[in-house]
């Protein structure tokens, strides 16, 4: 009898233990699922209210609350120094999963290597957890000019505005434009697209819904990655020459991680797990396309999870010191027009 | 165009777009009133609004907050020497000395009568230029935003009240403080030290708000006085008249602010100091200018209010936001599926004429609003300084902390407090101080632009020399009223 009931004990054990022991991350998840519902997440954003990032966490806010279970998703706008406030703040933020942020991307990883000024953050120990929206960067040309591919800028002369240089440098040097004159000051992509328009400037950079309403004044000649609204427009890994495959790969990196969800350093690997399964759902979620649709934008052909961001990301903080000066040089100096 | 116009009138009459028109009134007259939280903070804050209302009862809403701002906006620069909004700086310099005298009553009437009328100025010129946008907004470019920038600068000559000097250092100072930053070609930081805060460009608010607000509060409070020991009879009605009386003053502000707001970067800040200076330049006498001429009132507050058609210009036709509020006015018209460009002047042009009706009904309810509260108001002048600085230091602060929710801002309000109490007591001139702060980063900007494009033969452009002979012209009077001012300097600065 006694026997009887201790083999009883250990079969229930057994048969309580096994199913938890076969799926431990599904009890991970589990828990991190218990400890987000009824918690309010601050989502973080560096540009102030009625920025892209502002809009864009605004838009993706209810759609996580739902999937997260949390009781909010309070969007918290911390301007100033291009991001670099925010990303100062996140970086010693409390890492209990409660804060994130939505961030340029490109912006903290190139002014990490450079340890720009005001930067308190070591830029590769930030945790990506995923992106969800389409961001590409695409060139456009003055309508008039004769140009229609990215080879006839080669060898031109021509004015790119720009509003602080970044992603134009890359094109260029990833297309071989080596006449390109970079003249800061020109703030938004319809101020460059008027510029234009009078003559002053021949291109800008933009992304995808940025010259939707100045068709009549430019087209675009280059985009970075097959956009269904661009179907005709070649990429730059298409229009590059060869040898600059190094910085087709460099500009196509950057813009993988661009508008990418982020973590403080030391939030739990199941947290970060359960947050990019949130972020994956909303992915999926047609009434989030409808309504990210109605703003101009798109969702991300495909989601991107935190592993393939932890890989681009891995991959530039191998660069050389001498490759960052190179970097640096590109964006920051090459191209940029002296004053007449 | 006529149907779409009617279309977007009997839109706006309808149950749902008068609630939230309303709304947006309310909020703006409430938010005008606080110091230094003016219609960016209430765009900011009902931001979030846009992406969940349809776009016809949204554009009441935002637009009536905005508009009405401007216009309750010159109570606390009148009444405590606070801004309300960035554009009505200018207006302390002689509004508040009228409240000082007893004439807070007759200050703030003048201001709403001039407000209403620099509104409505403002929808007009939005209206005829709708066929003409485009055209319009594509005659400047950086060279003429330089020039106009410079003209700006140049209006020194005449703010610096007989001390030609002083205002030409005040003014460079000014600028100097402007750089504190990062620049804008490459991000390069200038005497920030490290400090992540001073890495921002410190908002004009917190710079008005210490400069010339606490640094008031603070000379009061030190004398033990009140902003008034007396209350005049002279009222609202008496500041009305005075405003109809001065038809070409309102008026020539008015196209000022129209023309400075449709400038990208400018907007009202710069336009009602330009307008300020207009005043000092068409009036005679000036020996009262900085002493609480109500020419020194109506001229700011006219050209604030015309500015924000103006910016609405570029704002609809290009997407081009003319300042801050605009940009955040472009951002609801995203978040709202509206996109400014030719989509919005063809196949929504009933948007548009809403957006006028809408600009041009809440200028005439705010200024009906605040007339109707003037008298009550106006009596806070007469208030003892141990019951009103308290209150008022509080709304100082919480002004400026609202801009970045930053201690830095508080620290700022401080410094500029000491600078301003300084300034004030050495009879210093403090608006060429600010004229500098707010163009600083604009010539800067414009100037690597231009110089870039078309090297030295920016300054061979038509628009380039229209606007060049008008800035010879107003340093030409600005030193004759300094030659003017020296003889009679007995009499003080034109503000200090």
């Amino acid at each position: 009898m006694k026997k009887r009931i201790i083999c009883s004990f250990v079969a229930l054990a057994l048969a309580w233990m096994l199913p938890a022991a076969g799926s431990v991350p599904g009890v991970m998840a589990q828990s991190a699922a218990e400890f987000y519902k009824g918690k309010t997440v601050t989502l973080v954003e560096g540009f102030g209210a009625g920025s892209d990032f502002d809009v864009q966490a605004r838009t993706i806010a209810p759609f996580l609350k739902k999937v997260t279970g949390a009781n909010a998703i309070a969007v918290e706008n911390k301007p100033g120094a291009a991001g670099t406030i925010a990303r100062n703040y996140l970086f010693t933020a409390k890492p209990d999963g409660l804060t994130i942020m939505l961030d340029h991307g490109p912006r903290l990883v190139f002014n990490g290597l450079l340890n720009a000024a005001g930067v308190k953050y070591e830029w590769n120990k930030f945790i990506w957890i995923g992106k969800v929206l389409q961001e590409d960067a695409l060139v456009v040309v003055d309508k008039k000019l004769p140009w229609e591919k990215p080879q006839d800028l080669v060898g031109k002369t021509f004015i790119m505005g720009v509003s602080r240089p970044f992603y134009e440098a890359l094109f260029a040097e990833a297309l071989g434009w080596e006449g390109i004159k970079m003249v800061p000051g020109y703030q938004s992509p319809s101020e460059r697209a008027i510029a234009i328009a009078r003559g002053e400037i021949q291109a800008s950079v933009g992304n995808s819904a940025s010259f939707v309403t100045q068709w009549d004044v430019v087209k675009t000649i280059v985009i970075t990655a097959k956009h269904k609204n661009y179907q005709k427009v070649p990429t730059v890994r298409e229009s590059a020459p060869k040898d600059r495959e190094k910085w087709v790969t460099t500009l196509e990196d950057f813009q993988k991680i661009q508008f990418s969800f982020l973590a403080p350093p030391g939030v739990s690997e199941d947290q970060v797990r359960f947050l990019e399964d949130c972020l994956r759902k909303v992915h999926g979620d047609p009434e989030y396309h409808t309504k990210v649709e109605s703003l101009s934008l798109d969702v991300n052909p495909e989601f991107v999870g935190s592993k393939e961001l932890k890989d681009i990301t891995a991959r530039m903080s191998k660069l050389s010191p001498d490759e960052i000066k190179n970097l640096r040089f590109v964006i920051e100096e090459k191209y940029l027009a002296k004053k007449k | 165009m006529i149907q779409a116009a009617e279309l977007a009138l009997a839109m706006l009459f309808t149950p749902i777009h008068i609630l939230m028109f309303t709304l947006g009134i309310v909020m703006g007259l409430f938010l005008g009133v606080l110091p230094g939280i003016d219609a960016v903070f209430g765009l900011a804050v009902l931001l979030p609004f846009c992406l969940v209302i349809d776009p016809t009862a949204a554009l009441p809403l935002i637009l009536g907050m905005a508009s009405i701002t401007f216009t309750s906006g010159p109570i606390p620069s009148i009444l405590i020497g606070a801004p309300g909004t960035a554009g009505s700086t200018a207006t302390i310099v002689d509004g508040h000395p009228m409240a000082k005298r007893g004439e807070a009553g007759k200050a703030m009437g003048a201001a709403f009568t001039a407000s209403l009328i620099g509104g409505l100025f403002g929808a007009l010129v939005l209206t005829v230029s709708v066929p003409i946008f485009r055209p319009l907004v594509l005659m400047f470019g950086s060279p003429e935003f330089l020039a106009m920038s410079i003209l700006g600068i140049s209006l020194v000559s005449v703010l610096c009240g007989g001390y030609p000097l002083r205002g030409v250092v005040s003014a460079g100072l000014g600028m100097l403080i402007s750089l504190i930053g990062q620049d804008p070609i490459l991000g390069v930081e200038r005497w920030s030290f490290g400090v992540p805060y001073l890495l921002q460009k410190v908002s004009i608010i917190t710079v008005a708000l210490g400069f010339f607000a606490l640094a008031e509060i603070v000379d009061l409070a030190i004398k033990r006085t009140r902003i008034s020991v007396s209350h005049s009879s002279a009222g609202k009605w008496d500041g009305m008249r005075e405003t109809l009386k001065h038809k070409k003053l309102v008026l020539s502000s008015s196209a000022i602010g129209a023309l400075v707001g449709f400038m990208p970067g400018l907007g009202a800040a710069v336009a009602c100091w330009i307008a300020y200076a207009w005043a000092l330049i068409v009036s005679k006498p000036r020996s009262g200018f900085g002493k609480g001429d109500i020419r020194g009132v109506i001229a700011p507050e006219a050209a604030d209010n015309a500015s924000v058609g103006g910016a609405l210009i570029p704002t609809i036709a290009f997407g081009i936001p003319g300042g801050t509020l605009m940009a955040l006015m472009l951002s609801a018209f995203w978040m709202m599926g509206m996109k400014p460009g030719p989509e919005l002047l063809t196949k929504n042009l009933h948007l548009v004429y809403l957006i006028i009706w809408t600009i041009a009904l809440s200028n005439i309810l705010g200024a009906a609003l605040c007339f109707l509260f003037t008298d009550y108001v106006a009596k806070l002048a007469t208030v003892r300084i141990e019951i009103l600085a308290p209150v008022v230091i509080m709304l100082i602060y919480g002004g400026g902390l609202v801009t970045t929710m930053n201690i830095g801002d508080i620290i700022v309000v401080v410094v500029f407090c000491i600078l301003g109490w300084g300034m004030k007591q050495l009879d210093w001139p403090r608006p060429p101080l600010l004229l500098g702060f707010i163009l600083g980063p604009l010539i800067e900007r414009f100037y690597f632009a231009s110089t870039m494009v078309y090297g030295y033969k920016w300054v061979t452009r038509p628009g380039v020399l229209v606007i060049f002979a008008l800035t010879a012209i107003c340093l030409w009077v600005g030193l004759r009223i300094q030659r003017k001012e020296a003889e009679v300097q007995s009499t003080g600065g034109a503000e200090s």
